[in-house]
């Protein structure tokens, strides 16, 4: 900014200079000489996919006499001709050139401060010096030692959970409210409502509602009490409705299945909350589930239910949302108590298995902070290891 | 002890009424606040501030839609304003598809303002698909292919030199949903782009932790984040007045107190309540 | 007091009453509204999926330039229209394993990068937050703050031990920190709805009934 500001002041004054007529015949301003540029090193940029060199100099130490910034020129031979391939403001004293016609050719290159007042400098040849591209970014071996090691915690869990070994899960608070609201309902004998989120059947939040509709509906089917489950998407019915039939075919009472209790509503966002609300108001279930995700519409459906007098359920991993279900339910599953708790009902070694790799790389970070930060303060050398553990270019 | 059970009844209808209020009221008697910019704000300014003029642009992204426009629009309308002051030219995109025309006319509008020319001070792209930003880490023109009018990438003269993000020195994605993080991700993880952004209210807290680990250069927060870009713009004398965010803030910060008011009645309610139902077998999660 | 004379103006203005008459019950006219944005916004997506995509990136590089390879993508996404030919529907499944891979191939490294290494730096307490312990980004009693907050807050989510001794304080601590962010949230999302409201009127106040200036 300075030397902008600098260089514009010298510029109205050569400008102002110009335009008045002197006295006498005034001799055009002598251009000053300025250090050049120097040390100037050109070498392969690492760690890339070719075709660039990078190079590196000491800034003119007369920067503050009007260099505004530096040239940098390349040829094919040390002695040229040599052509201007980029430019840098004054200050900086590195520059990529990532237009290198070819790996494996040799180059050279000159760079030269620059000025509105002053004679350009230059620095002498650096070169030849030939760029190449790597097969392999040594920089991100830290991503990829990551990546390898949490894929194979997740393998190494879900092999174990297929094995039929057993993992434990603690039981999650908010799931024993699954039953007491169930058997609310049943004392009053008033329906379940269950919404299932406004996501996709491709959405893990989903996936894991569904689960928990599978638990909700077998308790439902055991005590006979009526369930409702409004659908936003047209897929998420069509599983739905396959997975309730099929919790009251496990009980025992294929029979008592109602083929109204699940169904499509909607798919225009406020349409469906609009309806929901309507079922709250009219048919007053005793116990309302709002699990998988959830948009503007958490608030709208969570008051509304409140405003009922039933006992509310919610489950998302909408983090912008869980706190508008915090504050209108009795009781809410967190982000990954979601999925947590729909591994624990559901028992599907994936999703076991896959919860305890979470778990497990989640206890690697922690060590890992802990560790490091001690490390970290424990010496300057050992705090540029940390550094370089975890450092990416 | 029966009013104060009364407060946490009011009727939803009155509650709109009052915030009606509160917001209108302040909207036509209006009077100049200033206030606090956080340093969020200031950060991204320095760094618009810090582009040469006239040289490699900065690229705007206007991934809102129209359900969001009251908080990002007066963001984008300040940064143009800031940039089209400064001599700074923009390039506009959009990655997701109800953007391309909020983009198309907050640049428009901008430009027009400043007598700036399309293709020479600023380009605007329209809707891309966000492979496509990827991709233009790796190739710009295949990316871009065409602007927004159908002109050729080639035949955009401020276009000229831009091989990928290695010559932009600021990306700012305007967004009010998850896609600022797959920018962070993709863009400023794969590319070293330097990312800012402006994001909802909504949004805000979850991308603080990017600032604080630099992987975001900085942030504006909804339309306080807005009126603060506004009277930096203002300050540093880019415009002569401040724009519709900051002539929201007497509301939003009317609407505040109502709020807090309420929050704060609405508690006491409950707990009168309580207090005189003690066998109360509901309480909060 | 003035109007504005512009027919769009009104349109506009008057769609915004119906939507904003459910606030008052669910009425006729804002079922209209409603699907007024709904059909529109479809149709416009078709118009600018068309402009913007189908025709920058296939048709006119295939039919102006003759690159003919982009048929062969354009070839595997048809796949996808076999979904409704029961008999020959698993053909679908090869574009989708194509965008899984791809996307995850992308993602896996550069999520790890971005969103794990980079925020497990940031969480690290080390020597250079002495410099500056307040600064509200880089300062120490921030780092303590993020650090203490972390690794609390894992410990809630970890689901392998019952929250007993240790574990059970360090749970709890991370509850706490967990509610006040929630509470931050909340605080932004009224600021964020009330200026949906406030975007509303001004544009109602200043375009359609010029009570502002």
């Amino acid at each position: 900014m300075r030397t902008i500001a600098l260089a514009g002041l010298v510029l109205l004054w050569t400008a102002w200079a110009a335009a008045i007529p002197g006295p006498a015949a005034a001799p055009p301003p002598q251009p000053a000489t300025v250090a050049p540029p120097s040390d100037l090193a050109a070498g392969d940029t690492p760690n890339d996919a070719g075709q660039s060199i990078s190079l590196t100099w000491r800034p003119s130490p007369d920067e503050a006499l009007g260099v505004e910034g530096y040239e940098i020129l390349r040829a094919e031979s040390a002695e040229g001709p040599y052509a201007k391939v980029g430019y840098v403001p004054s200050g900086f004293g590195s520059f990529d050139d990532q237009a290198v016609p070819r790996d494996g050719r040799d180059f050279f290159y000159r760079v030269r401060a620059v000025g509105a007042g002053i004679a350009p400098s230059e620095v002498a040849a650096a070169g030849p010096a030939r760029s190449s591209q790597q097969w392999y970014n040594a920089a991100r071996t830290n991503a990829l030692v990551g990546t390898l090691l949490f894929t194979l915690i997740v393998i190494y869990f879900i092999q174990g959970a297929r094995r039929g070994r057993h993992l434990f899960i603690r039981r999650i608070a908010g799931l024993a409210a699954v039953e007491e609201a169930v058997g609310r309902a049943t004392e009053m004998g008033k329906p379940i409502l269950f919404c299932p989120g406004m996501d996709p059947v491709t959405s893990i939040s989903t996936l894991a509602a569904l689960n928990i509709l599978g638990q909700v509906a077998k308790k439902a089917a055991e005590y006979d009490t009526p369930l409702v489950v409004p659908n936003r998407d047209p897929i998420v019915y069509t599983v739905a409705e396959a997975i309730v039939k099929e919790a009251y075919a496990e009980i025992g009472r294929p029979d008592a299945y109602n083929h109204d209790s699940v169904f499509y509503l909607t798919d225009s966002q406020m349409g469906y909350t609009s309806g929901v609300n309507g079922i709250m108001a009219r048919e007053r279930p005793a116990t309302n589930f709002f699990m998988g995700y959830f948009y503007a519409e958490s608030l709208v459906l969570a008051e509304t239910g409140a405003a009922t007098g039933a006992i509310q359920i919610a489950g998302t991993d909408s983090i912008t949302q869980l706190p508008f279900f915090i504050t209108a339910c009795d009781y809410t599953l967190m982000g990954e108590e979601l999925y947590a708790a729909s591994a624990y009902l559901g028992k599907q070694p994936m999703l076991i298995g896959t919860l305890k790799a979470q778990d497990w790389s989640k206890a690697l970070v922690g060590l890992l902070l802990v560790a490091g930060a001690a490390l970290a303060l424990s010496g300057p050398g050992l705090r540029q290891f940390v550094l370089r553990l975890l450092s990416i270019d | 002890m029966k009013f104060l059970i009364a407060l946490s009844k009011i009727d939803r209808r009155v509650v709109y009424l009052l915030l009606a209020l509160a917001v209108v009221v302040p909207m036509i008697v209006s009077f100049n606040v200033r206030f606090h910019v956080d340093r969020s704000t200031r950060d991204l300014f320095e760094a618009v501030d810090r582009i040469p003029p006239g040289g490699q642009p900065l690229m705007l992204v206007f991934d809102y839609d129209p359900q969001i426009m009251p908080e990002l629009d007066p963001m984008a309308t300040a940064i143009l304003r800031h940039c089209f002051a400064r001599g700074i030219r923009v390039v506009g995109v959009t990655t997701g598809a109800q953007g391309a025309a909020l983009g198309e006319r907050a640049m428009a509008r901008a430009a027009a303002e400043h007598g700036k020319r399309i293709g020479e001070d600023y380009c605007y792209f329209g809707y891309k698909l966000f492979l496509s930003m990827i991709y233009f880490g790796e190739n710009a023109r295949r990316a871009l292919p065409v602007d927004h009018y159908g002109r050729p990438f080639d035949s955009l003269p401020m276009m000229r030199g831009i091989r990928n993000y290695d010559d932009i020195p600021l990306v700012i994605d305007l967004a009010g949903s998850s896609i600022l993080n797959s920018w962070i991700v993709y863009m400023g993880a794969r590319y070293h782009v330097r990312l800012g952004a402006g994001v909802t209210a909504v949004m805000a807290p979850d991308f603080y932790q990017f600032l604080q680990t630099g992987q975001l250069a900085g942030q504006l927060s909804g339309m306080k984040g807005a009126a603060e870009y506004e009277q930096l713009v203002v300050e540093r004398g880019y415009a002569p007045a401040k724009g519709l965010a900051s002539r929201a803030m007497n509301a939003i910060s009317a609407s505040h107190l109502l709020l807090i008011a309420l929050i704060v009645m609405g508690n006491v309610g409950y707990f009168a309540a309580r207090r005189a139902k003690p066998k109360n077998p509901q309480g909060g999660a | 007091m003035t109007m504005s004379t512009d027919p769009w103006v009104w349109l506009a203005a008057l769609l915004s009453l119906f939507i904003f008459s459910y606030l008052y019950k669910d009425n006729p006219l804002f079922k209209f509204a409603e699907h007024l944005f709904t059909g529109l916004s479809v149709g416009y997506l078709i118009v600018i999926y068309y402009n913007n995509i189908v025709r920058s990136y296939l048709l006119n590089p295939v039919l102006a330039d003759h690159r003919w390879v982009l048929l062969v993508p354009f070839a595997i996404g048809l796949l996808y229209l076999f979904r409704f030919i029961p008999k020959l529907s698993h053909l679908m499944l090869i574009p989708i394993a194509i965008t899984l891979g791809i996307w995850n191939g992308i993602a896996l490294p550069l999520t790890i990068e971005a969103d794990i290494i980079r925020q497990m730096q940031g969480t690290m307490i080390n020597t250079s937050m002495f410099r500056n312990p307040w600064d509200p980004y880089t300062g120490l009693a921030v780092g303590i703050l993020i650090a203490v907050g972390v690794i609390c807050t894992i410990t809630y989510f970890f689901f392998s031990r019952e929250h007993k001794g240790a574990l059970k304080v360090s749970a709890h601590i991370g509850i706490w920190f967990v509610m006040i962010g929630f509470g931050a949230s909340f605080g932004y999302t009224v600021m964020a709805r009330v200026s949906l409201l406030i975007g509303r009127l001004q544009f109602m106040f200043t375009e359609w009934i010029h009570l502002i200036k």
